[in-house]
């Protein structure tokens, strides 16, 4: 008696089970010491799960899904009842014969009974039947076929106890299960997949990055010899832009196996390229929304590399938070990302970029990863004071586990600044001035405010270049806009770059002049490091000129509470150099709790901590618990003529069999959308594209931008396309 | 072991829980002070009569009525209100300094069906019996005006159990035989009292209200027909 378990290959039950049993050896034997919930007693348990996790696929309406996919003859049946089969499974677990504990048998029926989250509870009455009218039938060769003792009677008591699933409330116990079930899951999706589920073990970042920095001439800094000194504990470092934090966190990570998360997908590609490249470093994985589009680009065997990212296979990998760090949400199967970071390092770069409700799951991931042993790392500019309050409360910190440092170079003195209690656009004819001869960079705090300076300055009568980039551009224009900034730069070329906040984080530049309108000063002083990044201020003019009136972006982007006092903290230093030092303690006192008292910002940070500490776990799946992260709700459009223009590449699509033609089109038609809040955009989009595509919108508006010239200002939302008249 | 078993209907009931003074709520099941209370009346007894119990029910829904209460502001009143049933068009004056009303919310359950084991001593649980079929007066189960109807009474022999079983009633089950992950809501009912310094001092069971269809805990009971038993004692 055959029994399958994929159609794919034909794959048999016991054939899916042993490459499962193959990687739970594969994961103990590389990192079983690194697992501080697993001892062996656990890993037994674990195994068991896996023997019989599947078992339940051998009711006879699931071989015949399988068969009919595989065109074999179907087998005989009266049975129609479909119940999925984890919870059968459960029911054929020889509960009686394993000898274990109440807590252990507990672990395991949840363990197995839902290593498919389901809409579907488990419904006593039909799993009964199919028990009792089918499997019962083929225990003996199912036994056979798993070489595996099956239970000798029925019990349904499996079906009460799922029904009261495990909460944070079961103490001790939640967090042994949140290992089984997440180490499960990880199992059997890299079994699934045909993949290791840890590959390049014995890798290590830390003999790449030490090669390279000696090769460079490079010399370890403080920070850098703290974060390798401190390799054993959770490490919070507070050091400003252009100090190595990169190779600090992967000295930090030394042999382990890490996650390094970053705020911004364009970042990320950056340090892949230096990791990769650079440090010859291949353990590295590559895991945000549009990932693959760069590796296919880049790389021959992407798809491999796509796989192991996505299951967390990678020694290194790269991502977003979205993509791992939501599991404070408690979304069906959050295990899995719970259980990758027990055995892992996780480093967490930029914290002061995320919003404050994102930050306070931050807090509550970390948390949640020092619960289930793994180490974090957090690297930042500025950290806001309350954040770390907020650790200390939650009992993360203590002493003895986590360094905490902060470094700080005031020998170079880079910028001066000049505070305007004016609007950004009185200073056109001086930014048009400065351009003939440097570099100057605008950043203003909205698109539109962009957009209508870009105008302005197009306006006026000169030959001075003039460059706009926000983020409403069509991803690849985006892209082209750029890679020419860098390019611009580098070439020391001169002319404006108007831009918005985009640059501050994810784009290596450095220019000569930054005006900028007002806004929260962490904020404020990223925008800092892209003037003057390295160099020291030769001058005694003032390189920095902060426009305080007028400011676009408010509430909106800023919270026009933290605007002001950050004007208030920034005025003592009117025409004065601010060093390193400054900075970290303006910010300091900025996100001081007492100062924060009664603004939206705190509330919504504590709001926010307040829902993750009480929420109901299992309430959601894991899509909606990442759009709910993205709660900035961007949505893409695309411009009625363009869709016009590529309509043929929808066509192919729909034509197109192999998926990985089929891929590079989506790619092809994603390329010509753009991004955009949804509040904003609802007004101008008519209809939604047909599946896969509904996600996509067509807005009726005309985008302007010219690819040759690099001129043009982006998608025009309050221009009408012509043709809808 | 012998019990007695008795299948009751009553259209509605609500059995108060004893603290609910704003709501009138009610338990699930009538607690088991006052199936006991109403075995007592059906014997006209004066003193305790030791019983163990087993309470198992559904009912069909719940539902909210809308009553005025009178409430006593003294203990002494010079005027008592006995009976004002019927009487809408009635004046009906009292004195506000020692009564006062007030509209509240009753809940009540509609449809209720009630599975009940009675062991008790062979005589006592013959005179009950005797009391079923001789009674003079209504049944009544929880407040007065909720009718009982008795749809049978039967002497069944109770042994454990041995097999699995699903239930098939919502019932009480005392607290020490449920697993810690068995879902059922945990109540502290009224069992039986003494009078100490005029104050009633009950003594409370703890148990789970669990709800039909799961399997029923180790070291619980069955009758003769199947019906499971969950005694209290």
């Amino acid at each position: 008696m055959v029994f399958y378990a994929k159609s794919e290959g034909k794959e048999t039950i016991r054939e899916h089970t042993d490459r499962l049993l193959y990687n739970l050896n594969l994961l103990k034997n590389s990192y079983s010491n690194k697992f501080m919930l697993m001892d062996g007693k656990m890993w037994k348990l674990l195994e068991i799960a896996v023997q019989y996790h599947d078992v339940g696929k051998a009711n006879t309406v699931f071989q015949n899904k399988i068969r009919q996919a595989i065109r074999e003859s179907m087998l005989e049946t009266d049975i129609e009842t479909d119940v999925p089969h984890n919870y059968l499974s459960v029911g054929c677990i020889p509960l009686k014969q394993l000898d274990l504990t109440k807590e252990e048998e507990r672990l395991l029926i949840h363990a197995v009974g839902y290593h498919h989250e389901r809409e579907q509870l488990p419904e006593k009455e039909k799993v009964r039947h199919v028990l009792e009218n089918d499997i019962k039938k083929q225990l003996p060769q199912l036994s056979e076929h798993m070489r595996l003792p099956m239970t000798e009677k029925f019990s349904y008591r499996f079906v009460d106890r799922l029904l009261k699933r495990y909460t944070y409330h079961d103490g001790e116990e939640f967090w042994k299960y949140v290992m089984i079930k997440g180490l499960l899951h990880r199992l059997d999706h890299a079994a699934s997949a045909h993949i290791d589920v840890e590959s390049d073990v014995e890798k290590s970042i830390y003999i790449n990055v030490n090669e390279y920095m000696k090769k460079q001439g490079f010399h370890k800094n403080d920070l850098q010899q703290f974060a390798e000194q401190h390799h054993d504990k959770h490490v919070i470092a507070i050091a400003q832009t252009g100090m190595g934090k990169t190779e600090a966190a992967l000295l930090w990570i030394q042999h382990d196996k890490a996650f390094f998360t970053l705020p911004l997908r364009v970042s990320i590609n950056a340090i892949y390229d230096r990791i990769k490249e650079k440090m010859g470093y291949d353990a590295v994985g590559l895991l945000h929304s549009t990932s693959v589009h760069y590796l296919v680009d880049k790389e021959e065997n992407w798809e491999e590399l796509k796989q192991q990212s996505e299951h967390y296979a990678k020694k290194l990998l790269l991502t977003t938070i979205d993509q791992i760090l939501k599991f404070p949400f408690y979304y069906k199967g959050f295990e899995k990302e719970l259980a990758a970071m027990a055995n892992a390092k996780v480093v967490i770069d930029e914290i002061q970029a995320y919003e404050p409700r994102i930050a306070a799951m931050l807090i509550k991931s970390l948390e949640m990863i020092h619960r289930v042993g793994g180490k974090f790392m957090i690297m930042t500019a500025t950290l806001p004071t309350l954040y770390l309050e907020e650790l200390k409360q939650r009992n993360v910190i203590n002493d003895d586990q986590i360094a905490i440092e902060e470094f700080i170079d005031t020998s170079v003195n880079r910028h001066r600044i000049r505070l305007r209690s004016e609007g950004i656009e009185e200073a056109i004819g001086e930014v048009l001035e400065l351009g003939e001869t440097s570099q100057v960079l605008v950043i203003v705090n909205t698109v539109r405010q962009a957009m209508s300076l870009y105008d302005k300055f197009l306006d006026c009568d000169t030959q001075v270049p003039i460059y706009l980039l926000h983020s409403q551009f069509t991803q690849e224009d985006r892209q082209l806009l750029e890679k020419h900034i860098k390019q611009f730069n580098e070439d020391n070329e001169r002319g404006i770059w108007i831009t918005t906040q985009l640059v501050e984080a994810s784009i290596d530049i450095d220019f000569d002049y930054l005006f900028t309108e007002m806004s929260t000063l962490d904020s404020l002083f990223q925008r800092f490091g892209r003037c003057y990044r390295k160099r020291e201020l030769e001058h005694d003019n003032c390189n920095i000129h902060i426009f305080t009136e007028n400011i676009s972006g408010i509430p909106r982007v800023y919270n026009e509470h933290l605007v002001n006092e950050s004007i208030r903290l920034l005025e003592p230093y009117d025409h004065q150099i601010v060093d390193e030092r400054a900075k970290v303690e303006m910010v300091k006192q900025l996100y001081d709790r007492k100062q924060l008292k009664g603004t939206s910002f705190l509330k919504e940070f504590e709001d926010a901590l307040y829902m993750f500490d009480n929420l109901d776990p299992y309430g959601m799946d894991k899509r909606k618990a990442q759009q709910k992260l993205r709660d900035i709700q961007n949505i893409q459009i695309i411009t009625r003529q363009m869709y016009d223009q590529i309509e043929h590449l929808f066509e192919r699509y729909k034509e197109e069999k192999e998926w990985k033609k089929r891929l590079k089109l989506r790619m092809e038609i994603e390329k010509k959308t753009v991004s955009v809040q949804r509040y904003i955009a609802e007004k101008y989009v008519s209809e939604r594209l047909p599946k896969p595509f509904d996600h996509i919108y067509i807005a009726e508006v005309e985008y302007d931008f010219n690819r040759e010239r690099l001129k043009g200002k982006g998608i025009l939302l309050d221009k009408p396309s012509s043709n809808q008249h | 072991m012998k019990a007695l078993r008795l299948k009751l209907f009553q259209e509605t009931a609500c059995y108060k829980k004893p603290f609910a003074s704003k709501v009138a709520e009610t338990y699930p099941l009538p607690p088991y002070s006052t199936v006991k209370g109403m075995i007592h009346a059906l014997l006209n007894a004066d003193q305790f009569i030791p019983m163990r119990l087993s309470v198992q029910g559904t009912y069909e829904e719940k539902l909210l009525d809308y009553q005025r209460y009178y409430f006593f502001k003294k203990k002494e009143l010079s005027s008592f209100p006995l009976v004002l049933d019927g009487l809408a068009r009635m004046e009906f004056s009292y004195d506000k300094n020692e009564i006062t009303t007030m509209p509240m919310y009753t809940h009540l359950l509609h449809n209720v069906h009630l599975l009940i084991h009675i062991e008790a001593e062979q005589h006592i649980l013959k005179q009950i019996i005797h009391a079923i079929e001789y009674s003079m007066t209504h049944y009544s189960l929880g407040r007065w005006e909720d009718l009982v109807r008795i749809d049978e009474y039967k002497l069944v022999d109770v042994q454990e159990l041995k097999e699995e079983k699903t239930l098939q009633w919502n019932a009480y089950i005392p607290s020490n035989l449920l697993d810690r992950e068995t879902k059922s809501i945990p109540y502290q009912l009224n069992w039986k009292y003494e009078i100490v310094n005029g104050i009633r001092q009950w003594e409370k069971i703890n148990v789970g209200y669990v709800q039909k269809e799961i399997e029923a805990p180790e070291g619980v009971w069955i009758d003769e027909d199947g019906e499971l038993v969950f005694y209290h004692l």
